[in-house]
């Protein structure tokens, strides 16, 4: 994920059902074999919710940083990790263009 | 005349049926106290067999199943193959001599909960918005508690301080609406530790289990409730059924409505009896004697 500022990510609803609870989210993956229930603290949580494909990982970055107080390395880290599990998960696609 | 035994599961009767008179006595001292004489919602007919006569499958889990065609599932993989009459309620079962056992029982067990759940799903008058949860249930003064929480937090050793009042299941209960009262009950299945009781109660209170120093109980929300609660809950995975999205969201729906309904607590717990002092203390506080 060389240029992952430069991406989109878009959450697969058909493998989700998900309710916000508090500032966390709550996800049920739903993929068959992978039936999981996970617990997104609220970065993740941030993240999930923006993950519509229309916004890039970039100013979601941006976003964070601003939101959470974190500084753009530690932003760019969580992003990273949360996409790479997400999509390990098949709960979220990457593209390079906004849908 | 069929061999047969008959047990409840919830508010479902199933009856097994079995020419192998060795698994159907397995089956009655694992059901026991929970057999009746009752019509069945399902008939399960069992066929015992060695494992090369089941099909084989690849990439699934343990307790997981994988469709073989509409009508038949794989589940283990490679214990059972069962295949579903829906016009006539009975379901055919090839399961594996290995899975009939009493230490792999178990397995059977989880394959249960699935049916469990498939029933709940193609049931028309579905309200009760049922879900089994990894718990300890206990009757006291004819008002239910859960006490729920992962493995090693203290299930069993709740149901265990708990002998003088009714322990339902030291492992998993059955959370259920009925009309607007919250229920619990328990599964059918043998007990990790306690001995069972074949009985139901209006919930009172639903704990999460925290071991520590002290013991003390603190109100928890809504959210907190649903987001704890979840993941002890056994998934429902319904049989013969691709959409795996409706059940659990079902599930969510159903969750959330009882998150409304019941008190739920953290209870920080030592190994003694005074937790139930602290739980009547705040059952007196809120005026529930």
């Amino acid at each position: 994920m060389e240029n992952i500022k430069d991406c989109y990510i878009k959450r697969i609803e058909e493998n989700a059902v998900w309710t916000k609870l508090d500032e966390d989210v709550m996800i049920i993956a739903t993929v068959e074999n992978q039936e999981k229930v996970l617990n997104l603290n609220k970065t993740a949580a941030f993240l999930w919710e923006s993950s519509d494909g229309k916004i890039p990982v970039g100013t979601l970055i941006e976003q964070m940083c601003q939101k959470f107080d974190v500084n753009s390395e530690t932003a760019l880290n969580d992003a990273v990790e949360f996409i790479e599990d997400m999509k390990k998960r098949g709960l979220i696609a990457v593209s390079a263009t906004a849908v | 005349m069929d061999k047969s035994i008959t047990t409840r599961f919830g508010s479902y009767v199933l009856r097994f049926i079995c020419e192998d008179q060795g698994v159907l006595d397995l089956l009655d001292l694992h059901f026991h106290d929970y057999l009746l004489d009752a019509q069945p919602d399902v008939s399960i007919i069992i066929t015992v067999v060695t494992p090369e006569k089941i099909s084989t499958v690849k990439n699934v889990s343990a307790s997981r199943y994988e469709f073989l065609d509409k009508e038949t599932v794989n589940f283990g993989p490679n214990l059972i193959e069962g295949r579903w009459d829906f016009c006539n309620k009975r379901f055919n079962l090839l399961i594996s001599k290995s899975l009939m056992v009493q230490e792999e029982l178990w397995l059977f067990d989880r394959f249960l909960c699935s049916l469990y759940y498939t029933l709940v799903m193609n049931d028309t008058n579905r309200n009760h918005c049922p879900f089994i949860v990894h718990s300890s249930g206990v009757i006291r003064d004819g008002r239910g508690y859960v006490f729920f929480g992962p493995p090693e937090s203290g299930k069993s050793t709740i149901a265990s301080l708990s002998r003088k009042f009714t322990v339902i299941h030291d492992d998993m209960n059955i959370v259920t609406l009925d009309g607007k009262s919250v229920m619990i009950e328990g599964v059918p299945f043998n007990p990790k530790l306690i001995n069972r009781t074949n009985e139901k109660a209006p919930l009172s209170m639903i704990c999460s289990l925290h071991k520590s120093d002290t013991v003390k109980l603190e109100r928890g929300s809504a959210d907190e409730f649903t987001r704890k609660v979840l993941a002890e809950i056994f998934l429902p995975m319904p049989l013969f059924s691709n959409d795996r999205k409706s059940a659990f969201q079902y599930l969510l729906t159903c969750v959330r409505e009882l998150s409304q309904k019941v008190p739920y607590y953290r209870l920080y717990f030592k190994k003694d009896e005074r937790f139930w002092d602290i739980i009547e203390k705040e059952e007196d506080k809120n005026g529930k004697h």
